[in-house]
């Protein structure tokens, strides 16, 4: 395993805290960014390993299938009741640019 | 009447059964005792005095007319955070869920009810189950009974310390790679983590969902066996077995001594295990179970090396995908700068969550990344097969496998916070029956030092939890580290 | 830049006609108010899992049989990652390495056809509503069963895009996979198109959105050649991107919001067990099949004789074709059967908003009343009576033609009074028939037919007022 990947330099961590839509100060970046790379460090034994090329399934007996049955849905209060923010019985964010 | 706060479940509920108790005044004197000692203590995040009482009202309505009531009846139960239950708020240990009120119930919630036993409240945690320690919580940690300075384990470590300090002689918590077990060690009680799909999923909130489980927490072996009548199929769980769950108290029943047992010893094990206290209380528990006629075998799980690096990196990745929901549109925390969409997302993200959450959540996208994905997460689910298969011999040479729960005894607070690594090491003896989905069992064998109890833990193949729990009865039978208290 | 030929590839999504969602029991059905139809699941809430809908799987296997792909024995389910609103969970259910079908293809006519790369399952995601006041969030289709069918780049012509969607759409209707409506979004398109000279290498691919409509697919992808053909004559690029069709202004224009990552972060859900589709499963799928509409175009065509229009319209819809083969073997009597169902049954289902599958009269019924007008017993503006009546009550031909009391009646002591009372009451009609004017004679048998109610038989009238008229 080469070392590159194990050590996420500023600008890789800048794309994955992006990519998972957090939001961190400098700061909390470069702390974050340095117990990343001790854990990764400490992990990369893992890469050494010569593992089989397949990976065990776990078959469950039967068929995990539901029949198709409607339920009752929930009331449009009970659905929003933990929202933030509603408008009009619906989920309400900023206004989104398309097209 | 005045109620022992130190009857067990059992007892509790064959007293409320035959009228001889009142479930009120269980679930009262239970309550009275929380309020006067947790305050130093906080294994709840949340008392539902209310709700307890009320559903307590009902159980001596039911004795009175004469009806059957469940094995659980009058018996109160706590459970961990992160168990949904309709209408009470489930924070997870998490600002982001903080005033997450639920719609619905967790089957094992339900299941709990449904077999008499009544809720106290909810039980603090670290956030998202991800901590040894319970010290991740946004809501402060919770303190070890036996030793107020030190912790109680984790994630669960609300649930053990409530159990521990007798609050309730049975509660629920999850256990993703540890998380039952460990505090169950820490705190000198009894813990099972069962087989993965034994107990469904549903309404327990996802950390990695391949290793998830919901655990049983109780003073005494039959207290656990009772409690984990909440195991079975669930037509809203897909990954939860399909088999009969056996009447696992009656079972308990079944084995007086460990002839014809063959107990494994794994190597790889005792290396890890360093703490010098530990390994002695562990050393004589193994004897013990020789002496009560079971046959010591050396069996290896060469691959258990590499456990901890698996596990944090699978769990990290699994984490990063179950919370990506928490997103402050439908439910949760939602930032006060709200001017565009991808501001509203990552301040609520970076609000909500702590600090140890993110640090996972950003591994897993690591670990997930194009270019990376077969690499690292298809890496460590190759190992994680490796390790299954690494068991399976095993088993060929053993009925059960005899180790330690921790490698080392609770610590003080604040003492590991800062090192990640060390943090994650405690684990390295339970989360490999996690990664090979096996049930086991922490049972309390003794002290590393004074007030610090150290944990035995008996691994068995998948589905064999009536074995495990028979053999920790009798290791119950001969010790009496389960009666010990440490709060008077 | 003459010779430059575009090549085409769609990507169409079906939604599945089941009576729940993919992976939770709330029912899927379009329309009504926002959040209505949302269970637990869909809204993604903590401790929610995704169990899969049995009927899901059999409509996409047996979409996967009529267009002769091969159906895994094991697929699986990963999870696709974005943040955007309409997606509560952060991701999206869907089958990426491990689909549960490969290959097969869709017929364009002529004995052409476009091959398909592959069709997987997946969930659908909310609608978004954009207000002044923000952007609203309606989780009604969030969780609605998708096949996501995508063809090889090998269309040329908007017009063979045209024929593939229109072929598609029949087959997913014909089979009862879907509703197949475009602009309802029961099927939707993408279109990806590029350029090249004749035997160079693809040129760079341009994904086109937002086509509702069979039209608007062909109309944007002869937008896109024009467009990419004048940027490539004067030594432009072509930008890899997505482009929205705007079907007012005709143009395809570049997608502003960056909707999609780039990396999707795929891996199999840990929630759902690995899909199997087994041999029974298969097997009784392809028995729900039966024949694809072109087969039973050619049946009607060639063992029915039918002429072009009755094959179109009966072979529209599979229950229709069904309806009217069973209505032909119970009437015994081919042209009769299909004209029936062409007018009066199609007309009932549409004026009384009737589902064919469970039209009140049965093709039993229905044959027992042509059988009567085929042996002379029922004038047709009886039977028309007798049909409305078994319509409105669910009664057999029988019993409607006793009650009415709808027999013809042939004979010529009840008709010949009434004969005459019309030419009585008809003075100035009479007149112009004896002036010639033979068509005044439809006047009165109009009379004779009020008085009896349309029973009276028309041969027998008609030669009963020669008669009495002497002419």
């Amino acid at each position: 395993m080469p070392a590159g990947p194990f050590a996420p330099d500023p600008q890789d961590l800048r794309r994955l805290v992006k990519m998972a839509r957090l939001c961190l100060t400098d700061d909390q970046s470069a702390e974050l960014g340095a117990r990343m790379a001790v854990i990764l460090q400490a992990f990369a034994s893992l890469q050494a390993i010569d593992t089989p090329a397949t990976h065990i399934e776990n078959p469950a007996p039967g068929k995990p299938l539901r029949d198709d049955i409607c339920g009752p849905p929930l009331p449009v209060s009970v659905a929003l009741a933990n929202a933030p923010r509603t408008a009009a019985d619906a989920f309400l964010v900023p206004r989104i640019i398309e097209g | 009447m005045s109620v022992s706060h130190q009857l067990g479940a059992r007892a509790i509920a064959a007293r409320v059964q035959s009228g001889e108790l009142r479930a009120s005044d269980v679930a009262q004197a239970h309550l009275q005792r929380i309020r006067e000692l947790d305050p130093q203590l906080h294994a709840f995040v949340e008392l539902w005095p209310e709700r307890a009482l009320q559903s307590a009202a009902a159980i001596d309505r039911a004795q009175r007319s004469g009806q059957t009531l469940g094995p659980l009846a009058g018996v109160p139960v706590a459970i961990k955070d992160n168990l949904l239950c309709q209408g009470q708020i489930s924070a997870c240990g998490s600002k982001m869920l903080e005033r997450f009120v639920s719609p619905y119930t967790a089957t094992a919630v339900a299941r709990l009810e449904q077999l008499g036993a009544i809720l106290l409240g909810r039980t603090n945690m670290d956030e998202f189950g991800m901590g040894s320690s319970t010290e991740r919580s946004a809501f402060g940690p919770t303190r070890n009974p036996w030793q107020m300075s030190h912790v109680p384990g984790g994630s669960s470590g609300g649930s053990a310390a409530a159990v521990a300090a007798d609050f309730c002689p049975l509660a629920l918590g999850s256990d993703t790679g540890g998380s039952v077990r460990q505090p169950a060690a820490m705190c000198g009680v009894t813990g099972l983590k069962p087989t993965y799909g034994r107990v469904s999923r549903s309404g327990l909130v996802a950390y990695a969902s391949s290793l998830d489980c919901v655990g049983v927490i109780g003073r005494a072996i039959e207290d656990v066996a009772l409690g984990l009548q909440i195991a079975g199929d669930d037509e809203r769980d897909s990954t939860c077995a399909k088999r009969t769950v056996p009447n696992y108290l009656q079972e308990l029943d079944g084995r007086k001594d460990l002839r014809g047992i063959r107990v494994g010893i794994v190597r790889e094990f005792e290396e890890a295990t360093g703490d010098e206290g530990i390994k002695l209380a562990v050393r004589t528990a193994q004897e013990q179970l020789r002496a009560c006629g079971g046959t010591i075998v050396e069996v290896a799980l060469p691959s258990v090396k590499h456990a901890v690096a698996t596990y944090y990196l699978l769990a990290s990745t699994e984490a990063s995908s179950n919370l990506a929901r928490y997103d402050g549109v439908r439910y949760g925390h939602r930032t006060a700068h709200t001017r565009r969409l991808d501001e509203l997302y990552e301040q609520s993200r970076s609000e909500g969550f702590g600090a140890e959450v993110q640090l996972r959540i950003l591994l897993g996208t690591f670990a997930l990344q194009k270019g990376y994905q077969d690499q690292i997460y298809g890496q460590a689910t190759r190992v994680r097969a490796m390790l299954a298969a690494d068991f399976a011999y095993a088993f060929t040479q053993c009925d059960v496998l005899a180790s330690a729960t921790s490698p080392m005894p609770s610590f003080a607070l604040g003492s590991k916070l800062q090192d990640p690594i060390a943090m994650y090491w405690c684990d390295a003896l339970t989360v490999p029956a996690s990664l090979a989905g096996l049930p086991a069992l922490s049972l309390p064998c003794g002290f590393a030092v004074e007030r610090l109890p150290a944990g035995l833990q008996l691994t068995a193949p998948k589905f064999a939890e009536s074995l495990l729990l028979q053999v920790g009865s009798v290791f119950q039978q001969q010790t009496n580290w389960h009666l010990q208290r440490p709060l008077s | 830049m003459s010779g430059l030929i575009p090549t085409i590839g769609l990507e169409v999504h079906v939604q599945l006609r089941t009576q729940s969602k993919l992976f939770s029991p709330a029912p899927n059905a379009a329309g009504d108010q926002p959040n209505t139809r949302v269970d637990v699941v869909d809204l993604g809430l903590p401790g929610t899992l995704p169990v899969i809908n049995a009927r899901a799987i059999a409509l996409a296997v047996r979409a996967a049989i009529a267009f002769g792909g091969e159906v895994q024995p094991v697929s699986h389910f990963a999870r696709k990652h974005y943040f955007y609103p309409d997606l509560p969970k952060g991701y999206q259910i869907s089958q990426y390495e491990d689909p549960y079908c490969r290959g097969g293809s869709v017929p364009l006519g002529n004995n052409r056809a476009c091959k398909l790369t592959r069709i997987h399952l997946e969930e659908d995601a909310g609608k978004l509503i954009h207000t002044d006041a923000g952007t609203l969030i309606d989780l009604n289709r969030a969780g609605v069963p998708l096949i996501e069918i995508v063809g090889e780049p090998e269309l040329h012509d908007p017009a063979d895009a045209h024929a593939f969607l229109l072929q598609l759409r029949e087959i997913v209707r014909f089979t009862g996979v879907s509703d197949g409506d475009m602009e309802l979004g029961s099927l939707r398109c993408d279109a990806n198109i590029s350029m090249a000279a004749v035997g160079a290498p693809l040129g760079t691919k341009v994904e086109i959105k937002n086509l509702n409509s069979l039209k608007m697919v062909q109309r944007a992808l002869e937008y896109e050649i024009r467009r990419q053909t004048a940027v490539l004559a004067t030594g432009g690029l072509i930008r890899q991107e997505t482009r929205l069709w705007n079907d007012e202004q005709a143009e395809t224009r570049p997608m502003r919001s960056k909707e999609m990552a780039d990396d999707y972060r795929y891996f199999p859900d840990p929630d759902l067990l690995p899909l199997c589709c087994d041999e029974s499963l298969i097997a009784n799928e392809r028995a729900n099949l039966s024949e694809l509409p072109a087969a039973r175009r050619e049946r009607y065509r060639t063992t029915f004789g039918l002429p072009e229009h009755d094959v179109t319209v009966l072979t529209s819809e599979r229950v229709l074709g069904d309806y009217f083969e069973s209505l032909a073997i119970a009437a015994g009597e081919v042209k009769a059967a299909s004209n029936w169902v062409m007018t009066d049954v199609l007309q009932a289902v549409r004026d009384r908003n009737l589902a064919l599958e469970n039209f009140p009269v049965k093709p039993a019924a229905l044959g027992e009343l042509l059988r009567s007008i085929a042996r002379g017993e029922l004038t047709m503006v009886s039977a028309k009576q007798a049909f409305a009546r078994m319509l409105d009550r669910g009664e057999d031909a029988h019993t409607a033609i006793e009650t009415l009391g709808l027999h013809k009646i042939t004979e010529e002591s009840v008709l010949a009074p009434l004969v005459a009372a019309a030419i009585a009451a008809l003075p100035a009609a009479t007149a112009d028939i004896k002036r010639g004017q033979m068509r005044a004679l439809d006047a009165l048998k109009g009379h004779v037919m009020r008085a009896t109610r349309g029973r009276a038989d028309p041969t027998a009238v008609d030669r009963l007022l020669k008669q009495q008229l002497g002419s």
